[in-house]
């Protein structure tokens, strides 16, 4: 027993030795060789470190330490796994037809948005089921393989770079929602205690409390940045995959980490209108009512009291202000600013599909070609 | 971003706890061991200075008694939410009388600096397990979670 701990201990660290080593023994891509390749070394050689002070320390040889071994070990091996594939794979698969255009493509939205941090890596090591995801620890956004020839889910990446930001800063709005947000749920919790409904509704205003402070506000936000950023192209592409999540007739349920796909939409909305987008909020919302109206999808009677238009309202005026505060530019002004930007070309597309939905694949391609002639 | 910011806060917060809980339980257990001259023979290497003893007792104490405030209180929760939502935890602390009898004792003998026992270390096994399985059960979910 103890000789096999030892030996699962050594053989990580060969692992994590022999990674290292492949890193170290070519040239990378330029985008990745300067700073992702060497952070990932820099990562490879702390978790060597650990192992080596394990193996040295004498604490492997001590049978009454196994099962503490064990436990080390499990955290050590599951840190290797989420380094291959957080890093050592995006790096592995970079490509300069795919990544290299991405990357490419996420500087310039970067400069479009004048937000001065360093944009993170993307990556095609995600698929369509997993969709867009942030790893905002590694410093990776993964898209679907073959994202780069797509356009239409294009605005999500904006909502991926809205969680980068709002991790920069993130008390500033919850600092400005929190006394709202008590102050709401305090209310609706005084009420059920004078209407006698307490013993049901204490709990269920709690949960719905700390799933707004703990996850809501986040998503909330993203949201309404991707749409401060990227204007009405993100309320279609939001619609677009509110209408996937109608397969499970879920349109109005809510999970810890996620409000309900119609709240988001309340909440893009009211962004919209905010930015100077007035009509053509109008025009989506009137598309989103009917798609309501024809899915027909089961809501709870208590729906009214998680999500009310007040709280939406109040903070899609704390997220303008934010954006404004940190000087993102908004989409109008990119516009203004830019001959052509990535978020018009997002909105082009969009009306592309909605006007001429036959030419739609063939302008799809010139649009991404005049994407590349920009970059 | 679906459920993996969810699931990586939890699986967060399980690591720090699991690696905080672990590296006290090992130098408490060498302290012990410390007590039989044959094992300083027997593991040459086998040291353990009075300062992170010392440090090692407060950690553990402290994670004990965050585990057990686990049971009432809600805010408490939220401090430790991959924790917290730990079902098998959940039932060693709050339903299982025993193995809760077992961690008071646990609680008592670092309070009052008494040796643990045999059975008191079992016990701590039996917590560094279960949170080591719960983390990677969050692990395992965070890689079918992206979305």
């Amino acid at each position: 027993m103890i000789s096999f701990i030892k030996g699962l201990f050594i053989d990580l660290e060969c692992r994590v030795l022999r990674m290292n080593s492949q890193l170290q023994s070519k040239n990378h891509h330029p985008d990745i060789q300067k700073s992702f390749v060497p952070k990932t070394i820099e990562y490879l050689e702390e978790l060597d470190s650990f192992l080596q002070v394990k193996i040295i320390s004498g604490d492997l040889d001590i049978e009454f330490l196994a099962n503490n071994n064990m436990t080390d070990f499990n955290q050590y091996q599951e840190w290797f796994k989420n380094l291959e594939f957080y890093r050592f794979l995006v790096i592995q698969n970079y490509k300069d037809d795919a990544e290299g255009y991405l990357n490419k493509k996420i500087r310039k939205i970067y400069s479009e948005i004048k937000h001065l941090a360093n944009p993170p890596i993307l990556t095609t090591i995600s698929n369509s089921n997993d969709y867009y995801w942030a790893e905002t620890f590694f410093e990776i956004i993964a898209v679907p393989f073959g994202e780069e020839h797509n356009l239409l889910n294009l605005a999500d990446l904006y909502h991926e770079i809205g969680h980068l930001i709002f991790r920069q800063y993130p008390d500033i709005v919850e600092f400005k929602l929190l006394p709202v947000l008590n102050s709401y749920f305090e209310k609706q919790i005084d009420l059920s205690i004078d209407e006698k409904t307490n013993t049901y509704y204490v709990p269920f205003f709690n949960e719905k409390r700390n799933h707004w402070k703990e996850y809501w506000i986040e998503e909330f936000s993203c949201d309404m940045i991707a749409t401060y950023l990227c204007g009405p192209a993100f309320a279609w592409t939001n619609m677009k995959m509110s209408a996937l999540s109608n397969r499970d007739k879920a349109i109005y349920a809510d999970s810890p980490s996620h409000p309900s796909d119609e709240s988001r939409m309340r909440a893009v909305f009211m962004m919209l209108d905010k930015s100077g987008f007035s009509s053509e909020c109008r025009e989506i919302k009137k598309s989103w009512d009917q798609f309501l109206n024809h899915i027909n999808n089961p809501k709870h009677p208590d729906y009214k009291f998680i999500f009310p238009d007040d709280l939406l309202d109040q903070l899609s005026t704390i997220v303008f202000d934010y954006c404004k505060g940190i000087d993102l530019a908004p989409y109008i002004e990119q516009i203004g600013t830019h001959k052509t930007t990535i978020s018009k070309i997002i909105n082009d597309a969009w009306y592309e599909l909605h006007n001429s939905p036959f030419e739609f694949e063939r302008r799809q391609k010139e649009m991404i070609e005049e994407i590349k002639s920009l970059i | 971003m679906s459920e993996m910011t969810l699931i990586s806060k939890r699986y967060g917060d399980l690591v720090n706890f699991t690696s905080k809980v672990n590296k006290s339980v090992i130098i408490i257990k060498k302290r012990s061991l410390l007590a039989e001259a044959s094992n300083k023979k027997k593991y040459p290497k086998l040291e353990v200075n009075e300062a992170d003893f010392n440090s090692a007792k407060e950690s553990l104490l402290q994670s004990l008694i965050d585990l057990e405030n686990l049971a009432a209180d809600t805010e408490y929760n939220n401090k430790l939410i991959g924790v917290s939502e730990s079902s098998a935890l959940q039932n060693l602390v709050i339903k299982n009388e025993t193995d809760r009898r077992e961690i008071e004792a646990i609680v008592q003998s670092l309070k009052e600096d008494k040796p643990l026992s045999k059975s008191n270390f079992l016990m701590l096994d039996k917590i560094i397990s279960i949170l080591d399985t719960e983390r990677n059960l969050l692990f395992r979910k965070l890689r079918t979670a992206r979305g």
